[in-house]
């Protein structure tokens, strides 16, 4: 029963560490998300 | 023949400057020294580990004090621009680094030998220099490769902006192997053993100093390319 | 266009390839008589530690086509595999150690094969602290690649080492039998998953890579034209 711990403490580090990698990551691509409409701003603003 | 004309001029002149200026051989003496006093305090070495604890100690010494004057040596190249002249020069980026790799060796071994004698004299342990003939061998075949992978690393180190800092954390993980290697080999020499076990760790350290003065003789010119 | 296929693929690999990992793992491996169910981390431990060596991997090639090309594409890709790499090598020491600990009753030991994932850990992040320590796009890019190939090149070196000094200091004697054919099919197909799971992942992250070192580009250029 006490092996039960540890198993379930390496499954759950492992994901705890993947999930968290890939909310960083999606933190990125909203931050490029927004700079990209930044860029697309400028360039209607540039040609009106 | 200009190859080897040119690599003994840029060896000639390292070393004439710094026997006049005396920096990295002092900062890698000074330190070998320090290092082995700190040890001594927090060990506790007497006649009956010294033998056990002696190869580990000195590889530990040779590891720091050489690869912080390994980074003295290229910073204060940095610092002249000399590498730059090299740079413009009939001189190709691969004398330059044998050259630096060969100088780097000489002051290596300079310490590692100062190093021993301290070792004999602050812990009378005799034995290191009956051994020193034998030990020879492994101390050159090591320090070539701390030299091929500090010689490369540390002109990458002072071209960023964090300086030698990061020098260590990217030498030493990577001599892992050449301190394993030689703290085993000195470990049999001096308990008397010699053969195959001891022919294996040399053939170690030659695998790995061929691999390493081969592959970054190659690397080492993206280092200088502006 | 590109990027939604990939999450596509992303979320079919979640929703269907892991489950059906667990499943097999959990349900359908049979307990190990010895370690008991504790050596169903074995599956994931593996699986981790080739996905880390797939990343490294992808960094070594790519730093060697960079220091060829000198295309930042590459340099991206090289960036983005190693930072995938050191996760999944982090992992893989993190589950070792929740292993280590019921079965050899330590969590931690000296052995070659923990002692080289743990080195080759130091040179990765070795190689995120020249990223850090250098500003300038192609210097960052010629410099990392240098150590990225260097440090790859040790793997099997210090995996000998270690190896020859184990066997010297012999500390920790372990029983290695054969494995049941049946765990071997689970252990294939969680190394399937995960070797796709690491390449969607090591993909997006070089997609977001690519997608910022170009619209920073183009920030640059508007900012000398424009102002």
């Amino acid at each position: 029963m006490d092996n039960l711990f540890y198993l379930f403490g390496a499954y759950s580090a492992a994901w705890l560490g993947v999930t968290v990698y890939l909310l960083l990551n999606l933190g990125r691509l909203k931050k490029i998300e927004s700079r990209i409409e930044d860029v697309d701003e400028f360039i209607r603003r540039l040609n009106r | 023949m200009k190859f080897v004309g040119n690599t003994l001029s840029i060896v000639k002149k390292d070393i004439l400057l710094e026997f006049r200026a005396k920096e990295a051989l002092s900062i890698m003496v000074f330190l070998s020294l320090l290092l082995i006093v700190v040890f001594n305090l927090a060990v506790d070495i007497d006649k009956d580990n010294v033998s056990s604890l002696a190869p580990g100690i000195l590889w530990v010494v040779f590891a720091f004090s050489g690869v912080l004057g390994m980074g003295k040596t290229s910073l204060s190249e940095r610092e002249d621009g000399a590498y730059l002249n090299v740079f413009f020069s009939a001189v190709s980026m691969e004398v330059f680094y044998i050259a630096k790799v060969i100088s780097n060796l000489i002051f290596l071994l300079f310490m590692e030998l100062f190093t021993i004698v301290s070792f004999v004299v602050l812990f009378n342990y005799d034995a290191l220099i009956k051994g020193l003939p034998a030990l020879t061998l492994p101390l050159l075949l090591g320090s070539i490769g701390f030299s091929a992978v500090g010689t490369l690393f540390s002109f990458l180190s002072t071209g960023s902006r964090f300086g030698e800092i990061i020098l260590p954390f990217l030498f030493l993980p990577v001599v892992v192997p050449v301190l394993i290697a030689g703290v085993s080999a000195t470990d049999l020499i001096l308990n008397n053993t010699t053969g195959g076990a001891l022919l294996k760790w040399l053939k170690m350290l030659a695998v790995f100093d061929l691999l390493y003065l081969t592959v970054s003789l190659m690397l080492f010119k993206h280092i200088v390319e502006e | 266009m590109k990027s939604f296929r990939l999450t596509k693929m992303l979320l079919l690999t979640l929703t269907v390839l892991f489950p059906l990992c667990f499943y097999l793992i959990f349900q359908v491996a049979p307990t190990e008589r010895i370690m008991g169910d504790v050596q169903r981390i074995f599956y994931l431990h593996i699986a981790l530690a080739i996905s880390a060596y797939l990343g490294f991997g992808v960094l070594f090639v790519s730093s060697i086509i960079y220091l060829i090309k000198k295309n930042p594409y590459w340099d991206c890709l090289a960036s983005s595999a190693g930072e995938v790499g050191l996760l999944f090598a982090t992992l893989v020491l993190i589950t070792g150690s929740f292993w280590a600990r019921p079965v050899w009753n330590v969590w931690w030991t000296w052995d070659p094969r923990l002692v080289s994932m743990l080195i080759l850990w130091f040179i990765y992040v070795g190689y995120f602290m020249v990223r850090k320590a250098v500003s300038e796009k192609s210097r960052r890019a010629r410099y990392s690649a240098i150590v990225g190939i260097i440090g790859f090149l040790d793997v099997p070196v210090v995996r000998l080492a270690t190896k020859w000094w184990r066997s010297i200091h012999p500390r920790l004697d372990r029983q290695e039998g054969g494995l049941d054919p049946l765990m071997v099919k689970v252990m294939l197909v969680t190394l399937f998953t995960f070797i796709v799971f690491a390449s969607i992942v090591i993909f997006i992250r070089f997609r977001i890579s690519w997608a910022e070192e170009r619209v920073n580009t183009i920030f640059n250029e508007m900012e000398v034209s424009h102002g």
